[in-house]
């Protein structure tokens, strides 16, 4: 038998090697960059220069960067738990349907989930704005007078969050709540629990799961989803996103743009460790 | 070809995944052109030695020798064995005819003796007219016979097989038992064999290696090990038993004088037991003898007891006695019409006693 | 809880989701440049589409990055996959950690770090910087898509093929990759997907001399309505439910 011990490990090498070699270059370097930039200063002609200081870190505190946060995190929070309460039912109905039916009506949310956000958003446009479809259907039932300007506001950017992010709640919520077994819901009724107790303790805590994703897939996008306060904003409300935009494309504060930036790794990571402790109570080992 | 030379040889090779000890250090010599059978619960490291000899696992310790080469560090796609597995591994997105020559093709084997070998070998296993098919499209009996036919056609030193059986249904299995055994003597290939079932370790070895828990037991021709088992574990592993305390008294070369179950008798071992000893005395269900009466004299000793239940199964009879002495035993006889014993009856007193010199004696703790 | 009331709610949000869509396809006929109220049918608006050459170099270019970046990806993505599946090697953990966090990371601590990197090699942002960041930010879907389909493999057949004498190349070429051909395709077809709908990401790595579509519909959307927009909008959409219905079809396949 012909020996090949060249390709046996040449092969090898070159896949995982290359595959390392893009994601430390492209992946690794430019988030350590990013921490690094933070500890910069301001430069002149240059966008960092060196005194190396944690101003950036103290401008994050300080109530022009604290306000945009807040506001973020408020809108963050109501766009997470909008979608939840929205998404949720109409995952477990969902879920529940007779196994033939579902792959279709699941296709029917994919694909607004593939559909272009931007356009995404930009469609909500004609909906909101004051000759809008919302305000026609509004006037047209007699619920209304007078339009609702509704565009321009921070209305318009919450509607515009949860529109667009409601998709990634529900289809983790879905994949949650379809691997649920439906003898443990009989069992527990059999075994003397209401509809609501049923609900409460096993349902919820057995798709704490997919609550902990999709929220994760909501919450965390909408600090930086910049082109819906921009779209649908005016731009009289920022998001975090806007915040750092700014600081590297009109301020030219990188290292404020880059503390901003790891403050919102942070915020992943955290996210992360919740949900894996949601995903695994207990302490059980989490390994792959 | 000489039969005694070894194809493969595992020295002092031991196994462990993580702490977990999987072969304790063991040497095992498969001859050339046998068919050797590794027997063992689940578990117990047969499947762990298997792929060691076919290189997917490297040894913790100890050598692993194939044709007198040591083999350690050669990857697998470079032995000279083959592997049945036991999902049969059939490559799905392939046609029966272009698994099998697979082999051949990572050998750069020219391509007109590809195409004669692959058709020679699916001739062989009658699959000829399935040339064409896809794995799914075949029974499991026809997909096992095309993973044969995929490692065989590559004519490698040893053929190692993994439990190749157990997917099939009882009838196919009895069939390919010896449709597996000619082939072997057809091809002179060496065979391991991997499997739990006892029977078809017997009805298809030159050899078995019983194991557990990661130690080789015993090694021998099936007769061997069922007749003269080393240890309790061996004996009980490879069929009935039934088994009796005893004390050694004197020896004399093969002949043993001993008390056993309280009574006297003769025993014959040419084991290494001195006076004072524990043993245990090992009887197949088929050495004993059922009596009504005890016959007088003789130095066989006749234990008495009450019939427990009666099993008539076809070919043979089973009784199951109660000694008085506090044991059951099974005693196992040929069902014949005209002898008068037939009807023996639960509650019935009777004597028990084996067929002399077809005893097995173990010292106690063994 | 009645089937009715059930049936409503799931038909509520299904309008939720694709009433804005249908709106926005509905006024791509509008005969209005406001797209205030209906004035009738009209085909000018994709006419008008077909004319404008700056709206048609960027899809032009969107599309030649997207299949590029797919392609690229979709390779990187399948050896990746492959190689944490099959293989034992010492930058497991940091690899697998950095398919996590490129996947989770919010699209904007993306761009700007790619951003920073390319000053920081010099580079100026336009074509390549942004085929590179569209490679990076797609591969970890193909990986996950590609690894899910190996983790249903049935693990001796890379074994079997060992057995038979193939080296690791031979193994992926002849077993492996065939095995895998449907979710690669899926993987591209998600990366192509992803890669023409990116906002963020590439706001941060492109430079004017290569202008993509997405980018300029924002600064087209950001100033109020533009019926044009719309046209260009329907046209995607319709590409978009053809890539998912594709994918849908190849990964359902095998089982």
């Amino acid at each position: 038998m012909a020996a090949r011990t060249s390709d046996r490990s040449l092969f090898r090498t070159l896949a995982v090697g290359g595959v390392m070699a893009w994601l430390l270059v492209f992946v690794a370097a430019p988030n350590l960059l990013v921490l690094g930039a933070s500890l910069a200063s301001r430069g002149e002609s240059e966008f960092l220069a060196l005194p190396v200081s944690l101003d950036s870190y103290g401008k994050l505190l300080s109530p022009l960067f604290a306000g945009v946060f807040l506001d973020s995190f408020v809108l963050a929070a109501g766009a997470t738990l909008f979608c939840l309460l929205l998404g949720y039912p109409f995952a477990y109905i969902l879920a529940r349907l007779p196994k033939a039916r579902r792959p279709l009506l699941l296709l029917l949310v994919i694909i607004p989930f593939w559909t272009n956000s931007l356009i995404r958003t930009y469609a909500l446009v004609f909906i909101l704005k004051t000759e809008g479809l919302l305000n026609a259907a509004l006037l047209g039932l007699g619920l209304l007078s007078e339009p609702l300007s509704l565009l321009y506001t921070e209305t318009a950017v919450f509607v515009g969050l949860t529109y667009t992010l409601l998709p990634f709640m529900i289809l983790p919520l879905y994949a949650s709540i379809e691997k649920l077994d439906p003898r443990l819901l009989e069992a527990a009724r059999d075994l003397g629990a209401d509809r609501l107790r049923v609900f409460w303790r096993i349902t919820v805590p057995l798709t704490a799961p997919g609550i902990a994703a999709g929220c994760m897939l909501v919450f965390l996008p909408s600090f930086c989803l910049f082109y819906i306060p921009d779209i649908l904003g005016g731009a009289k409300t920022l998001l975090v996103g806007n915040f750092i935009k700014n600081q590297f494309l009109a301020a030219r504060d990188w290292p404020l743009g880059s503390a901003a930036s790891v403050l919102l790794t942070a915020v992943m990571a955290l996210l992360a460790v919740l949900r894996l402790r949601l995903s695994h109570p207990a302490g059980e080992e989490a390994r792959r | 070809m000489d039969g005694h030379e070894a194809i493969v040889r595992l020295s002092g090779v031991a196994k462990s995944f993580g702490d977990q000890n999987v072969l304790e250090p063991l040497s095992l010599v498969v001859r050339n052109g046998e068919f050797l059978t590794i027997l063992g619960p689940s578990g117990c490291g047969k499947t762990t030695i298997l792929r060691l000899i076919a290189g997917f696992e490297t040894p913790s310790s100890g050598d692993v020798f194939i044709a007198g080469e040591r083999v350690n560090n050669v990857p697998p796609n470079r032995r000279r064995v083959n592997t049945v597995f036991q999902s049969y591994a059939l490559f799905p997105h392939m046609t029966v005819a272009e698994n099998v020559a697979f082999g051949l093709r990572m050998a750069r084997v020219p391509r007109p003796e590809q195409e004669a070998r692959v058709a020679e070998v699916l001739r062989m296993a009658g699959l000829e007219n399935l040339a064409g098919r896809r794995p799914r499209q075949l029974s499991g009996g026809q997909q096992q016979r095309v993973a044969i036919a995929r490692a065989v056609v590559n004519r490698p030193l040893v053929l190692l097989l993994d439990e190749p059986l157990s997917a099939l249904d009882v009838q196919l299995r009895k069939q390919m038992r010896s449709e597996l055994k000619h082939l072997q003597r057809q091809l002179g290939i060496t065979f391991i064999f991997v499997t739990h079932d006892q029977e078809e370790a017997f009805a298809m070895s030159d050899r078995v290696v019983v194991m557990s828990d990661g130690r080789i037991e015993q090694t021998g021709a099936p007769a061997e090990v069922y007749e003269e088992p080393v240890n309790l574990y061996v004996a009980r592993f490879v069929g009935e038993t039934n088994i009796l305390d005893g004390r050694i008294l004197a020896r004399d070369n093969g002949q043993v004088a001993a008390v056993v179950e309280g009574v006297p008798c003769a025993l014959s071992s040419r084991r290494d037991v001195a006076p004072g000893d524990a043993v245990k005395v090992i009887l197949r269900p088929e050495d004993l003898l059922v009596e009504r009466s005890a016959p007088e004299g003789g130095k066989v000793l006749w234990l008495p007891g009450t019939v427990e239940e009666t099993v008539y199964k076809g070919t043979t009879y089973d009784i199951a006695v109660n000694l008085d002495v506090g044991k059951r035993v099974v005693a196992t006889e040929f069902f014949d019409e005209d002898a008068e014993k037939i009807a023996f009856a639960p509650g019935e007193r009777v004597f028990v006693s084996w067929i002399q010199g077809w005893e097995v004696v173990l010292p106690d703790g063994g | 809880m009645s089937r009715a009331l059930k049936a409503a709610y799931a038909v509520a949000v299904y309008l939720f989701l694709y009433a804005p869509i249908a709106v926005l396809i509905a006024f791509s006929f509008n005969d209005s440049k406001y797209g205030a109220s209906w004035r009738g049918f009209t085909l000018r608006w994709y006419a008008d589409l077909a004319q404008d050459t700056a709206l048609l170099d960027a899809a032009l270019n969107s599309l030649l990055v997207a299949a590029l970046a797919a392609t690229a990806a979709t390779a990187l993505g399948t050896l990746a996959a492959v190689a944490l599946h099959q293989y034992r090697f010492r930058g497991r953990r940091l690899t697998q950690t950095c398919l996590f966090v490129t996947m989770m990371s919010p699209d904007i601590v993306m761009g700007v770090s790619l951003l920073v990197l390319f000053v920081s090699l010099g580079l100026t942002p336009g074509f390549l910087t942004l085929l590179l960041a569209h490679i990076t930010f797609c591969l970890p879907f193909v990986a996950v898509t590609v690894f899910s389909r190996l983790a249903g493999f049935d693990p001796h057949l890379v074994e079997a093929a060992q057995d038979l004498g193939a080296g690791e190349f031979d193994t992926f070429r002849l077993v492996i990759l065939p095995m895998l051909m449907p979710a690669v395709a899926a993987g591209w077809l998600l990366s192509f997907t992803l890669s023409l709908d990116d906002v963020i990401v590439s706001f941060f790595t492109t430079g004017p001399t290569f202008e993509v579509l997405p980018l300029r519909i924002y600064s087209m959307v950001k100033v109020g309505v533009k019926p044009v927009v719309n046209a260009l909008s329907a046209i995607l959409v319709f590409v978009t439910v053809g890539v998912v219905l594709t994918s849908h079809l190849l990964l359902g396949e095998k089982k």
